[in-house]
């Protein structure tokens, strides 16, 4: 019991104390807010209940309607524009890929139809050399130099035909690069827009889509020339096609000579 | 970083509060409990008057009243009693003899206000009350017992009531409990 | 799910209060204003008794459909803060009017065999000013939370939807 009356009193004295160093500081600001108070109050009706039982109605059915119309659950926009933005993203990768595997492989083809114009100009100028000799030809030996002419004729047509392919390839890779180039250039203007609608989304996250937007539009632009100089290789390989089978015909003729 | 000081700031006002909020509640528990233990009617506490009061209302010799009311108030709760006020009154009721038909009349013959102060808890005081002469006693009120008052008064020529008023502040001054005790009857002459 | 979960949750906290700010104040004081006390009546007086429940009555209203305004609010919501603040300055108003019933001065009258013999007045208003000032530091951190909302909306509602822009596609 005594312990008891200890305790109560311990308890009401550390109150005291906390109370004693807190009520100079609350209390003024108490008396403050009760002099507004007492001026508020004199404009609220003091005898009848019916405005405070209109308000309670009017408050509780605006809270109803609006906490269900806007529960708050809805994406905020610029959380679905950063959503779709990095969709586009995707796409715009998936179509470098594409892009730079058409771009690769038509350098491959350009490879091999270099070694092939090497080859029949080599065939070419070995057959002219022989067909230019001052010496006369035997019949045989003619027979073999017009079907070398022939052969060399039908390289040239391959090489012509393989220039034509790398020609439509180089154009398609040029159609392509364009419209990645596009897409970048979409990407990075939305890019920008995001950056300036959502201020709250973490910077670093927003400069790097910029970022990644600006790679996407510099690599486009490289596959552009890219193509470019494919399609002008093409285009060089046709001519020196057209040349070897001008040359070609020229050898036919003179071995039948 | 700004996050985290804006949630420090609200951590820190909120633990205020709360720590604010439960000393006054638990003064409210605390004052309730003393207020009990004060006025528990089987411990008699407060007890005004503390024993007989002893008086001298002789009418016919004003200068010579007196009344000495002793009291005994002893603080049980935690905390202590503060600005203890004790205001005694003592009004007679007479009849009015210089009015056509005596008119029953009360005025008020005494009236004395004490400070007592503060009584610490656990603590008590016992004092008195004493109003003499003009020291209390309101002469001016007080009717000529030769012209004014009527001694075939029935019952009673002259009738004496008491009203007592105690207040305290208690719980650190922030309750100010007040009990009135009005026109309780102390006597009569003859 | 979330919708209804959020009205149910204005609903109670509606009910909470009503209970809290209405009816048990109305049960307290209807139950104090009769009592007996070693033979004597103790009395609230009548029209104290009335000015009391009338502003009970009317504040409580407003506190609670406050309240429920404000609990079926998303987290951390701009409307949700401000109802907060508005529920804390009525609910000042609520204690403050007590003054104006007369509550902050609580009077009992002692009765003896139907003679009034005096009153009992139990005066709180140094205690009432004391919570107005704890009120205040309420008010000032309902602000404080207002503002916060704010001026960090974009960053609560991302957070709320756990942002989906972490790592941006490597393709």
């Amino acid at each position: 019991m005594i312990f008891q009356t200890d305790l109560v009193q311990t308890i009401a004295d550390i109150v005291a104390a906390i109370l004693t160093f807190l009520f100079p500081i609350v209390s003024p600001l108490g008396s403050w807010m009760v002099s507004w108070m007492e001026f508020v109050l004199q404009y609220f009706p003091q005898n009848d209940l019916t405005l405070y039982i209109i308000i309670f109605v009017i408050i509780v059915t605006a809270g109803a309607i609006v906490n269900i119309v806007w529960a708050g659950f809805k994406k905020p926009s610029f959380l679905v524009k950063a959503k779709k933005f990095e969709e586009k993203v995707e796409e715009a990768g998936e179509l470098e890929v594409k892009v730079d595997k058409k771009a690769k492989k038509l350098k491959e083809k350009v490879e091999k139809a270099k070694e092939l114009e090497v080859k029949v100009d080599k065939k070419a100028k070995k057959l002219k050399e022989k067909v230019e000799k001052p010496k006369k030809i035997k019949e045989k030996k003619a027979k073999e130099l017009k079907k070398d002419a022939k052969e060399l004729k039908e390289d040239a047509e391959e090489l012509e035909d393989k220039s034509e392919e790398l020609k439509e390839d180089a154009k398609e890779l040029k159609e392509d690069a364009e419209e990645f180039g596009e897409k970048a250039e979409e990407l990075k203007e939305d890019a920008k827009k995001l950056k300036e609608g959502a201020k709250e989304i973490e910077v670093e996250k927003a400069e790097e889509l910029e970022e990644k937007a600006e790679e996407l539009e510099e690599k486009a632009e490289a596959l552009k020339e890219d193509a470019k100089e494919l399609e002008e290789k093409a285009e060089e390989f046709e001519e020196k096609a057209e040349d070897l089978k001008e040359d070609a015909k020229e050898l036919e003729e003179k071995t039948e000579d | 970083m700004n996050m985290r000081y804006s949630r420090l700031f609200r951590w820190v006002v909120r633990g205020f509060l709360l720590v604010f909020t439960l000393s006054l509640s638990s003064v409210s528990i605390l004052g309730g409990y003393s207020a009990m233990t004060i006025f528990d009617p089987d411990v008699h506490n407060v007890k005004i008057p503390d024993g007989e009061i002893t008086s001298n209302l002789d009418i016919t010799n004003p200068s010579g009243m007196y009344i000495n009311v002793p009291y005994n108030i002893s603080n049980s709760g935690v905390y202590d009693l503060t600005n203890i006020e004790l205001s005694f009154q003592v009004a007679m009721t007479y009849g009015d003899a210089s009015t056509p038909l005596n008119e029953t009349t009360t005025v008020i013959i005494f009236s004395k206000e004490e400070i007592i102060g503060t009584v610490v808890h656990g603590g008590s005081l016992k004092s008195n009350l004493v109003g003499t002469g003009t020291d209390g006693f309101i002469i001016a009120n007080i009717p000529d017992p030769s012209t004014e008052v009527d001694w075939t008064r029935a019952p009673y020529a002259l009738e004496f009531y008491v009203t007592l008023t105690f207040s305290a502040f208690y719980s650190l001054d922030l309750y100010k409990f007040t009990v009135n005790i009005m026109d309780l009857p102390v006597g009569h002459i003859p | 799910m979330g919708r209804s979960f959020n009205i149910l949750k204005g609903l109670i906290y509606l009910s909470v209060y009503i209970t809290t700010t209405m009816v048990i104040p109305f049960l307290t004081f209807t139950y104090i204003k009769e009592m007996q006390v070693m033979d004597v009546n103790i009395i609230l007086e009548q029209p104290d008794y009335e000015r009391i429940i009338f502003w009970v009555s009317a504040f409580g209203l407003l506190i609670s459909s406050c309240a429920f305004f404000t609990y079926s609010s998303p987290k951390q919501s701009i409307r949700k803060g401000t109802f907060a603040l508005i529920q804390v300055i009525v609910n000042c108003l609520y204690v403050w009017s007590y003054k104006f019933s007369g509550a902050t001065e609580i009077r009992f009258e002692l009765i003896i065999e139907a003679t009034n013999l005096g009153f009992i007045a139990i005066d709180v208003q140094n205690m009432v000013k004391l919570y107005m000032g704890v009120y205040f530091l309420t008010i000032v951190l309902k602000g404080y939370d207002f503002f916060d909302f704010v001026i960090n909306r974009k960053t609560i509602r991302e957070k709320r939807y756990k942002t989906e822009l972490g790592g941006i596609s490597k393709a």
